[in-house]
């Protein structure tokens, strides 16, 4: 069995590089019914355009259906599934139950995943799932090795996991935080984050905290355990983060890619570290969560800077790059991409696209060269090198 | 007209409201129920002696392990002709599976917001359901409207708004090396006025609302759900005599397009 590569998309842009670095799949959000009702998201048109040009590299677009409908919101529902369904995505994710009679209604042969926010979390309500025609099951993120093996075992169902990205502090779906402190709906994608504030607590009137009371987790990252997982016989391996930039979306699908394909290497764990700025670790696979998994250190989280530019050509022993944050001669940078090992070298000079000599790249988006001996190709990525990276 | 159920906080309590007219008691089955207060043993639940009808909550987020025991339960409850409230899928399927005669009632809490969803657990039998605390009154017509089955809703006292399987006390003490003396405390936001409870239990966290307080909108429902109850608000939902109300969502629409 081959076990899937799954990245989130949150535009075509992002969509593109998640394929070429690696997903096997990618699941995106329609401008409605989709727990990230903030984020751009697709039309049914470009919709349309991502499954054609992901069935063209024989890959898959699942679309998100995940949110907790209110009856305000079942209008548009019908003519959206048929025009879903008429564009050939391979799968819907649902967390609503009555989806499930829907869609057998509506449009019988689409395929049906089961979202988190549903939180399966034992063989005995995977079966239930599996005989209303669901055909894969994404688990909740509070089991071990153990347990998801298990629910395999004994249910027979297809099984994604979650194996990078933010976490939710509650179980899936059994958090509506954002609805009392900002009225804001979390089910149906509308969800602030309250998780990520700072509280006092409180035993009864007196304040009894120095540091402030926090709630945040760390990020999850399985890079050190992939192999159990694929050993148990997990379809399909999801990152979250539809949010994301098209640099996260690139290292972590290159990085993901490497470890299913080969092996783990210590350097990924770092890698991965730096393109999110957030600390992450493996939650409750192969332990009992703690205080070890939650953030109580103000966290700084300036916006990452590593990414410098994406190859746009390579010619005449020089790489035209669009630029996208500050660097300047003399630095050192690193590129890899698709068809390129990553290798580092230090930037001997700058151009412009007049060919006139500058010092630093400093305008996102401006076109520049730099010369480089090594061959490059279009929509490589090039970041900060790091200690890490060799010379 | 509509049915009272109390959660209760005391198993002797049952001697006090046995007397009024209210229909049951949901109590917490020990291990396996949440937001309610009582938390019984099978044992304790099989030797009550009450004129009123059990619910018993079984709504704990479930795993692999629990499957066994809770299926035994289920079978000694069937017998007590006890209705169960469930959140996890598992437990229907563990119902329908041995062929219990229990009645269920749904509330999968947060998840019961549209009436296409409720007539989905009808199709399967489960003819009653416990409504999200965050949709309108508006919605709540709707649902009563286009569904058979009987409506059941929270009309007095804390609501859960965030259910996690992590000890966040407990975690926040160790970590700042305090002592933690209770399971129970408040957590406030800056520039936020509420005071919200946090309460640690079966190393699980729970965050609750205020206490909400739908008075003469509880007439919406099929059954009334109070919880965090003494006599006094228990007399006013019977004799329909409200005060201190608070509506939660019932006239306040939630956004989540916020562009």
């Amino acid at each position: 069995m081959n076990t899937e590569l799954l990245l989130p998309a949150g535009d075509f842009q992002r969509l593109k590089f998640a394929f070429l670095y690696g997903a096997d799949a990618v699941y995106l959000g329609g401008r409605d019914f989709s727990l990230r009702a903030n984020n751009k998201n697709f039309s049914v048109f470009e919709i349309k355009k991502a499954v054609e040009y992901a069935h063209k590299l024989n890959k898959k677009v699942y679309v998100t259906l995940n949110i907790v409908f209110h009856n305000s919101d079942l209008k548009k529902l019908k003519k959206y599934l048929i025009s879903l369904y008429n564009i050939n995505v391979d799968a819907v994710i649902i967390s609503d139950l009555f989806l499930l009679d829907y869609i057998k209604e509506v449009v019988p042969n689409l395929e049906i995943h089961l979202s988190t926010q549903q939180s399966v979390l034992n063989y005995e309500s995977a079966k239930f799932f599996k005989n209303e025609n669901v055909e894969r099951i994404v688990l909740g993120r509070e089991l071990n090795k153990k347990e998801i093996q298990e629910i395999i075992k004994k249910s027979k169902i297809d099984i994604e996991v979650f194996i990078h990205g933010a976490m939710c502090v509650s179980y899936s779906g059994r958090c509506v935080l954002s609805n009392y402190y900002t009225n804001r709906d979390s089910n149906r994608g509308g969800c602030s984050q309250v998780c990520r504030w700072n509280f006092d607590l409180f035993d009864n009137d007196k304040k009894i905290n120095t540091n402030d009371f926090k709630i945040a987790l760390k990020d999850l990252s399985m890079a050190k355990y992939i192999k159990d997982l694929i050993d148990i016989n997990v379809k399909s391996l999801k990152v979250e983060g539809r949010m994301r930039s098209v640099y996260y979306v690139a290292t972590v699908a290159y990085i993901y890619r490497k470890i299913i394909d080969n092996e783990f290497n210590e350097d990924y764990e770092y890698e991965l570290y730096r393109c999110a700025n957030r600390e992450a670790v493996s939650h409750y696979f192969n332990k009992k969560v703690d205080e070890n998994e939650q953030y109580y250190n103000d966290r700084e989280e300036p916006s990452n800077k590593d990414f410098l530019g994406l190859v746009l050509e390579y010619k005449n022993n020089e790489i035209i790059l669009e630029q996208r944050n500050y660097f300047k001669k003399g630095d050192y940078i690193t590129i890899f991409g698709p068809k390129t090992d990553k290798f580092s070298f230090k930037v001997e000079y700058i151009k412009d696209i007049e060919n006139n000599v500058i010092d630093v790249g400093r305008h996102p988006k401006q076109i520049l060269k730099i010369p480089c001996n090594k061959r490059v190709y279009k929509d490589d990525i090039i970041r900060v090198k790091f200690d890490i990276d060799i010379l | 007209m509509n049915k009272i159920l109390i959660g209760l906080n005391k198993k002797n309590e049952i001697l006090k409201y046995d007397k009024k007219n209210i229909h049951g008691y949901i109590i917490n089955l020990k291990n396996y129920g949440v937001f309610y207060n009582l938390d019984l043993t099978l044992k304790s639940i099989l030797n009550l002696k009450t004129n009123k009808e059990l619910y018993i909550n079984i709504n704990k987020m479930l795993f692999n392990k629990d499957i066994k025991k809770i299926t035994r339960i289920l079978k000694e409850l069937e017998k007590i002709k006890a209705n169960v409230i469930f959140e996890d899928m598992a437990i229907f399927n563990i119902v329908k599976k041995n062929n219990l005669n229990i009645n269920l009632i749904y509330n999968q809490i947060h998840f019961a917001t549209n009436y296409l969803s409720i007539n989905f657990l009808e199709k399967r039998n489960v003819n009653n359901v416990v409504l999200s605390t965050e949709i309108t009154l508006k919605d709540i017509k709707k649902i009563k409207k286009n569904t058979n089955s009987k409506i059941f809703g929270y009309c007095y006292g804390k609501v859960p708004i965030l259910y996690s399987n992590r000890s966040l006390l407990t975690n926040y003490f160790n970590y700042n090396k305090m002592l933690k003396e209770k399971d129970k405390y408040y957590i406030k936001a800056e520039n936020d006025s509420n005071y919200y409870l946090i309460e640690e239990k079966n190393k699980e966290s729970i965050i609750y609302s205020n206490v909400i307080n739908l008075g003469k909108y509880s007439n919406v429902f099929d059954y009334v759900i109070l919880n965090d109850i003494n006599e006094e608000i228990v007399d006013s939902y019977i004799n329909k005599k409200y005060s201190d109300l608070n509506y939660n969502f019932l006239f306040k629409e939630t956004i989540y397009k916020v562009k």
